[in-house]
Formats: C-alpha cells, sequence, structure tokens
C-alpha cells in the first residue's frame, strides 16, 4: 500500500516541525475516500493501491523531447522529476528553491504534499513585470521506478505585474501518480493566468490542487484543458480577500477510453465588488466518467457581486457518464449568482440538418462539438492556446482541424 | 428525375403518407399544397432521409437510383436539397465555415480537391448579390440569432451555393414579408434551369405569383388527391380548401 511506503520514506527523512504537523495530520487522516463527500465520485482507491515509490532518479532529458512538449514560447521554466532543469533569464522574475513552505490546503493530499515535498520552489514574478508572452512550465517526469512525485510551487505576482503560464506534466516514462500543489498569492492590480494542458497517456495519474490568493484589484484565470488521463482530479480554489477581484475559470473536458475527470472548484467571495466566472463543458466518450462541483461561497462582507457558474456536458455513449453538482452558499442578500448545469446529446435535428447539406456523421457530429464548446475557446486570449485547445479538440473529434 | 410510387411512411405508430405518387421531371416545377397536418412537410423529410420517419411500403427512384436507400448526405451529394421549414441554429458555426465545409464534402464524395479560396469567394460574392445579402453576414454564426425571414434567405442562400439538381422548399415563404419573398423568389427563379427542379411547398398561393409552378398538387390525408396547373391554386385560394370536399 502507498500508505507504507509513505511511512517508510519518512523514516530516512528529517522533518521541519510544520513538514511533522502535515505529515502526523495526513497519516490520521489517510488519503480521501468515497466516504468524504468531496471524493464521493473519484475513484482514487483505484489509483493508490498500486505500489509506487517515492524515491526519484535522474534521467537525461534533451531538446528534442522538450520541443516535443512544447507551444513554442522562448520562455521555459523547466522541472526534472520536480527538480529545477532551467529557467529563462527574464529580469523580474526569480526562482528559488524553499524547504519549508506553507501553503493553504484543500485536501488531505495537500498535507502530504506539504509533508513530504522534497522540491518546493518559489517562482516571483516582481511587482510592475509585464510578461508579453506566457512562460511555459514543463515538468518532465521520467523514473527508475513507478513513481509518486510531490511538485509543490508557490508563485507570487507583484502588484500590478502581469503574468501569463502554461504548465504542463510530461510523463515519459513508468506508471507515475502526481500530487501537484501550486499556490498563486496575486497582490493588489496583478493579472495571473495559468493554463493547465491535461493532455496525459495512460501511465499518468495526475492530482493538480491549484490555491489562488487575491488581493485588491487583481484578475486571476485558470483555463484547465483535459483531454487525455485515466485520472484527473483537479482541485481548484480561489480566495478573493479583498475587494474588487476577478476569478475567471475556463474549462475543456474531452475524453474517451475509459478515462476519468473530476473538477472540483471553489470560489470564497470575501469582499464587495468581485466577480467570478466559470465555464466548464465536457465532452464524454466511449466508458468514460466526468465529475464536476462546482461550489461559490459569498460570505455576509460580500455584497455586490456577481458569480456566473456553468457547466455543460455532452455524452456521446450509453456508458459514459457526468456527476455534475453546482453549490452555492450565499449569505449576502445584494449579490447576483447564477449557476447551471446541463447534461445531453448533440441534437438530433441538427444532425439531420448537417447531413441533409452533405456532411457525413462524423464530421457534422465533430462540428456540432466544436459549436458547444466555442463559447469557453473564445473566452481564451493566446493565439497559442486557441491553436493548442484547437488541435487537441480536432484530433479528438476525428475531424480535419482546418475546419474549425 | 424524380418518382415516388405509393409511399407510405410513419412516424411512431402514426401514418401520415397514405399512398403518395410523384414524378418529377427535369426543369420542372411542382408546387404541393395542402391544408395543416396533410402530410407535406413529412413528404419533404421523408425525401431528404429524415431517419424519425419509416417508410413502411413504396418507393423512390431519384435519377434511376433507389433513393430510400441513400443516407441523407449522400442524397446531398446526388443533389438533392431540402430548404428547411424550421431551420437549426447552430452558434459557433459560420455561415461561410459551414457552407464551405458542405461543399467540400460534396467534392470529396465525387473524390474531388477542396474548392479554392478564390473560386469560393467569387461564388459567395455572386450569390450574396444574387439574393441582396450583406457580406458581413457569412461571418455570422449560422442561424443564430437570425430572424424567421433571414434564416428563409439563409436556406436560399445555401441553394444557390451548392447548385442542387433537386430542390424542396419547404414553406420558404412563411416568415418572409413581400420585399424578401421578392428577392427570394427571384433567386430562386435564376437558379432555375432545364436541368434542375423545384418542390414547393406552400400553404399560400402568393408564393406562386413569383414562382410559377408547372403542376400543383393537393396533399390531403397523406395523399394527393388532386392534381393540375397553376389555375388550381388559384381556385384553392378563392375557395379554401373545402371544395375538396
Amino acid at each position: 500500500m502507498l500508505i507504507e511506503e509513505i511511512k517508510k520514506h519518512v523514516v530516512d527523512t528529517e522533518l521541519t516541525s510544520t513538514q511533522k504537523k502535515s505529515l502526523d495530520y495526513f497519516l490520521e487522516n489517510g488519503f480521501p475516500t468515497t466516504s468524504d463527500e468531496d471524493w464521493k465520485y473519484t475513484p482514487l482507491k483505484k489509483v493508490i493501491k498500486r505500489k509506487y515509490f517515492l524515491q526519484s532518479s535522474d534521467f537525461e532529458l534533451n531538446d528534442e523531447i522538450i520541443q516535443q512538449y512544447s507551444l513554442g514560447f522562448k520562455n521555459k521554466i523547466i522541472f526534472k522529476n520536480g527538480k529545477i532543469y532551467s529557467e529563462p533569464k527574464i529580469s523580474g522574475l526569480s526562482i528559488k528553491k524553499t524547504r519549508d513552505l506553507c501553503m493553504p490546503k484543500n485536501s488531505a493530499l495537500c498535507y502530504l504534499n506539504e509533508a513530504i515535498c522534497e522540491n518546493t520552489y518559489e517562482i516571483i514574478f516582481d511587482k510592475n513585470l509585464n510578461l508579453d508572452n506566457p512562460i511555459e512550465i514543463l515538468h518532465f517526469i521520467n523514473n527508475d521506478n513507478d513513481y509518486f512525485l510531490q511538485l509543490r510551487t508557490k508563485i507570487t505576482c507583484g502588484s500590478g505585474s502581469n503574468v501569463k503560464l502554461v504548465e504542463r506534466f510530461c510523463n515519459i516514462g513508468k506508471k507515475t501518480l502526481i500530487n501537484s500543489c501550486m499556490h498563486a498569492d496575486v497582490k493588489r492590480n496583478g493579472f495571473f493566468e495559468i493554463s493547465k494542458l491535461q493532455s496525459y497517456n495512460d501511465n499518468t495519474h495526475t492530482i493538480d490542487n491549484t490555491l489562488v490568493d487575491q488581493d485588491r484589484d487583481s484578475t486571476a484565470n485558470v483555463n484547465t484543458f483535459s483531454f487525455d488521463g485515466s485520472f484527473i482530479r483537479n482541485n481548484l480554489n480561489f480566495y478573493q480577500n479583498n475587494e474588487n477581484c476577478t476569478s475567471n475559470m475556463n474549462g475543456i473536458t474531452i475524453i474517451n477510453k475509459s478515462n476519468f475527470v473530476d473538477h472540483h472548484t471553489f470560489v470564497d467571495h470575501k469582499f464587495q465588488n468581485c466577480l467570478s466566472n466559470e465555464s466548464y463543458k465536457g465532452v464524454y466518450f466511449d466508458n468514460t466518467k466526468g465529475v464536476f462541483n462546482g461550489k461559490i461561497m459569498v460570505r455576509p462582507a460580500a455584497q455586490k457581486i456577481n458569480a456566473f457558474q456553468s457547466n455543460n456536458n455532452l455524452l456521446f455513449s450509453d456508458s459514459a457518464s457526468i456527476k455534475t453538482k453546482p453549490q452555492l452558499e450565499i449569505y449576502a442578500d445584494d449579490v447576483k449568482c447564477s449557476h447551471g448545469c446541463t447534461i445531453g446529446q448533440i441534437d438530433k435535428k441538427s444532425l439531420f440538418y448537417m447531413k441533409s447539406r452533405g456532411f457525413s456523421e462524423k464530421t457534422a457530429k465533430g462540428l456540432l462539438t466544436f459549436a458547444f464548446l466555442i463559447e469557453v475557446i473564445e473566452k481564451l486570449n493566446t493565439k497559442e492556446i486557441v491553436d493548442y485547445a484547437k488541435t487537441e479538440i480536432a484530433k479528438k473529434l476525428s475531424i480535419e482541424k482546418g475546419l474549425l | 428525375m424524380l418518382e415516388i410510387k405509393n409511399l407510405k411512411a410513419q412516424i411512431e405508430d402514426k401514418t401520415i403518407l397514405n399512398g403518395v405518387n410523384l414524378k418529377v421531371n427535369k426543369g420542372e416545377v411542382h408546387a404541393i399544397m395542402g391544408p395543416n397536418g396533410s402530410g407535406k412537410s413529412t413528404l419533404s423529410s421523408v425525401i431528404a432521409g429524415n431517419e424519425d420517419y419509416d417508410v413502411s411500403s413504396g418507393s423512390i427512384t431519384y435519377e434511376g437510383d433507389d433513393l430510400l436507400e441513400m443516407a441523407p448526405e449522400e442524397r446531398s451529394h446526388r443533389g438533392v436539397f431540402l430548404s428547411f421549414q424550421y431551420p437549426v441554429e447552430i452558434p459557433g458555426l459560420s455561415v461561410s465555415n459551414f457552407i464551405k465545409t458542405a461543399i467540400n464534402e460534396k467534392r470529396k464524395a465525387f473524390g474531388q480537391e477542396n474548392i479554392s479560396a478564390k473560386e469560393l469567394l467569387q461564388l459567395f460574392k455572386e450569390k450574396c448579390e444574387l439574393l441582396n445579402i450583406d457580406k458581413e453576414y457569412l461571418s455570422r454564426s449560422l442561424n443564430e440569432g437570425f430572424s424567421g425571414g433571414e434564416k428563409k434567405r439563409n436556406e436560399i442562400f445555401q441553394m444557390a451555393m451548392m447548385e442542387p439538381k433537386l430542390s424542396i422548399l419547404d414553406e420558404t415563404d412563411s416568415g418572409l414579408d413581400i420585399d424578401a419573398l421578392k428577392i427570394v423568389a427571384n433567386g430562386v427563379n435564376s437558379l432555375k434551369s432545364s436541368s434542375n427542379s423545384i418542390i414547393l411547398i406552400t400553404h399560400y398561393q402568393r408564393l406562386l405569383n413569383y414562382i410559377v409552378p408547372d403542376f400543383v398538387h393537393i396533399l390531403k390525408d397523406g395523399k394527393i388527391v388532386m392534381s393540375g396547373d397553376k389555375s388550381l391554386a388559384q381556385k384553392l385560394e378563392k375557395e379554401g380548401y373545402s371544395f375538396l370536399n
């Protein structure tokens, strides 16, 4: 069992007092199970029953592999099995390794991460740093043994900074379970955006915890593209810690085979005059399973906020399923909140209309599905990201990209 | 071009077409009129290949081949075009991209290359002029937020772009104001030739003032009960369907 491996691993590791506390918390609570409300539909048990090793090994990384996973941005921060491998030289950007870094936590996995992650990095963008192009964060993973990898990053976006990131986990090795914790601290008037490209091979299971703290007048966007991966759990939390914050979440999920994707999001509206906007669309083929749980908390002081949430899903097979749940808790009285979830199939009338114009079933379905997704795609503001999304969508729908 | 023999069709367990016979030759314009619920739209749906309807007996032969054997897209490739009574809205898919793909799907079916950008632009320009359509409209999402009239005009625009051999216009006149009706009729007339045929399905004689049919058929209770020339439509207009009794 994985928990035994963890216990064995920490015997030889010197832990700080914070780490020790976190470890105790984790060991006391263990991995979440389906009796935890937030993990009710998440087959984590299946994932953790495999024997993974926590010890990492080294491997050779070359440009060819890097190019294969890169969207071609000039600036890249590259990690190898969690350790920094290369970083761009940008004035106003500093990256440092640190040991004891406390972060907000949204599950026992975050405690575990805090306790045993050996490679914790702080990425600091100075105030008023304005990046023209996104920076890619590429995590390459290749271990000698099946691997339980902890990634832990804190990103600080200084006040008035403008930071766009693209993050990708690239497992080129054996079976790996990734437990990643990212904490973004967006200071006053900062702009932070991260696009998570989740196209994993069958060997890769991921638990992705992303927590965003926002100060006054800041904007944070998180785009999550889940196209492949046998097990993906995303925990995405926004904390609006001052007035006039904007939080945007865009998600596109298209999966096939027996893949599983679970999006849990949480927005904590604590102050007035803030906005949150969440739009997730999912397309499920074959025997796939999806979960969406979007919680919005509007605290008593959070007057005059706008919170929008939608989750729309298309099921392409009788054996595909999606469990979707909007969850609004509103304790303020002068707010505007809306939410909506839909689950459906491709509209038969539209399909016939297109066929009667000569479209093959495949092309008609593909274009209708793309049309279903377009609302989210139109919210993306980076050409390369739009291009990536279209490429992956075309691939998934087996249609030519030129049609999109 | 098209020969329908003793066609019977049903939706779920309800028989709607109860032995339709119709022969349409090249270059002819046929009008099919009839009271509500007589089966007009069902007939057009069955010709276009809507799988919601079951054909229980009879046959449709198109250019010598069994039309009922063909998938809807194949019928389209072979030149059958249905202008829908209620065209669907597809947000996110532009009119131009939709039509371009439709043209290319047909070309692909015949092993031809995709249409060149230059050729396509020229065709768009020509047909926009024909139907008095602003070019900006090509980049709008297909039928999304279109008025009833715009949707119908868009159907005829697609017809103009795809140059079908057999066009079925299902109540294309409903929802059109008189100016739009003239433009649409004008467009249809200019697309008419000795090598293609048109079936007009309509409630009113009004459209037939602009697109003059060679034959008028009256469909009632799933059967063609009377056929004649354009004067039949005028008689209907004057006397209503009650004269059939």
